[in-house]
């Protein structure tokens, strides 16, 4: 019986080799992210002699005058260029918060139909698939919608004001509520990938905490969003809502009759 | 004998689906982004517009009102000659920049005045007037009764 206590030397070649390659792509990574935080100094300091500038109205160029025009006036609508005292960032942070809330509603509604099982022809390993993704994608336009607030120069948000809650200049309650339910939707999202090393009953009890977060949500999106007065976001709010409470309380029924069952099966397997 | 039961395949979410969710996602950003935009603007504009009041219903005037000449018709007025002795003096430099403003001298064109006017020649005595006429004859009845009134 051989033993490898010993590293091999084509193991400790290969160590050396990921090493190397993780190096290499810190260096390359912080590159790439050195020059994007200078190219956006320059935006901002520059306006419309920047490099970016220069580049975007390059690539314009490349397009038809018919489609260069359409371009123009939309980007004007949309409150770019991103320079001086615009409203794209308070867009882009109100949009970025409705994306995020209906992609975390998508992923609480898929995780209830899993659970439920309702959904029976769409494979397993699909469903739960889709369930991560959406909430991870949930997570990144949550990071978008909170990043964005730092540009706007109306309300003057901070780090510190997105870090801690209830410190924020606009609605802080309400805005706290946000950052407390972006932090429980982090905590679920890394759960994902600690699954085996934490365990499935800890990974289940830490699920539960979704709902809170999805609830917490919706009362940061009702109390503190800009557009929940208008019709539209009334309805949406309304429907998400609702679904997620007709599922849960689904989930729950369909819980209270399979432990039901349970309990009456060994007394029939008695007779 | 041992029988290998094949594992059906387990279908995961495929990159491409990733991708796309990714990429719809994005749009939903932007188009949000854009109508989000576009309905501030509106809702600004209907703030600033004034609401459109209802106008009162034409009602028909039952004089006919006579109708103005139109201006247009109308002879032009004579406008002054403009007097450039005024201007035309030149401002000292040193009195823009200092503190207290000295004002230029002026030289202003002497007016012309009026022709005096022609005096009225006096007026002429008053004549004397007649002498007196004589006592009148004694009243009627009628007028004595109409001077104690009613």
């Amino acid at each position: 019986m051989t033993t490898f206590s010993k590293s091999s030397p084509q193991s400790s070649g290969k160590a050396v080799l990921d090493v190397l390659f993780i190096a290499l792509g810190v260096i390359v990574g912080g590159f790439i992210a050195l020059t994007l935080v200078w190219l956006w100094l320059d935006y901002q300091a520059a306006g419309t002699q920047s490099y970016l500038a220069m580049l975007s109205s390059q690539l314009m160029a490349w397009l038809p005058a018919g489609a260069q025009s359409t371009l123009f006036d939309q980007a004007q609508v949309m409150g770019l260029p991103l320079t001086g005292e615009t409203s794209a960032y308070w867009y882009m942070a109100r949009s970025g918060g409705i994306v995020a809330y209906v992609l975390l509603w998508l992923s609480v509604v898929w995780g209830l139909v899993m659970s439920t099982k309702i959904v029976r022809w769409v494979a397993p390993p699909l469903v739960y698939g889709l369930h991560e993704f959406l909430a991870i994608l949930s997570v990144v336009f949550m990071v978008l919608h909170s990043l964005v607030l730092l540009g706007d120069s109306y309300f003057d948000f901070t780090i510190f004001h997105l870090a801690i809650p209830f410190t924020a200049p606009y609605e802080p309650l309400w805005t706290g509520v946000g950052t407390i339910a972006f932090y429980l939707c982090l905590a679920l999202t890394i759960s994902f990938y600690v699954r085996k090393t934490i365990g499935q009953k800890v990974w289940r009890a830490m699920h539960y905490i979704s709902f809170l977060a999805y609830a917490l949500a919706l009362g940061h999106g009702i109390m503190a969003g800009t557009d929940s007065d208008t019709a539209m976001m009334q309805f949406v709010y309304l429907f998400t809502g609702s679904t997620v409470l007709f599922l849960t309380y689904y989930r729950l029924f369909t819980l209270k009759t399979k432990s039901k069952t349970k309990a009456r099966t060994p007394a029939r397997t008695r007779l | 004998m041992t029988t290998m039961i094949s594992k059906p395949k387990r279908s995961k979410l495929t990159q491409r689906a990733r991708i796309t969710l990714a990429a719809l996602s994005l749009a939903g950003f932007v188009g949000g982004w854009n109508v989000i935009s576009r309905f501030d603007i509106a809702t600004a504009q209907a703030e600033v517009e004034p609401t459109a009041t209802p106008s009162p219903s034409p009602t028909a005037s039952p004089t006919s009102w006579p109708t103005i000449i139109p201006l247009s018709d109308a002879p032009p007025i004579p406008t002054l000659l403009p007097t450039s002795t005024m201007f035309n003096t030149r401002l000292p430099a040193s009195s823009l920049t200092e503190d207290t403003f000295v004002p230029p001298t002026i030289d202003i064109a002497p007016l012309p005045t009026l022709a005096p006017l022609p005096t009225l020649a006096p007026l002429p005595d008053i004549p004397t007037p007649p002498p007196a006429p004589p006592p009148a004859p004694a009243s009627s009845s009628s007028s004595s009764r109409r001077s104690r009134g009613s």
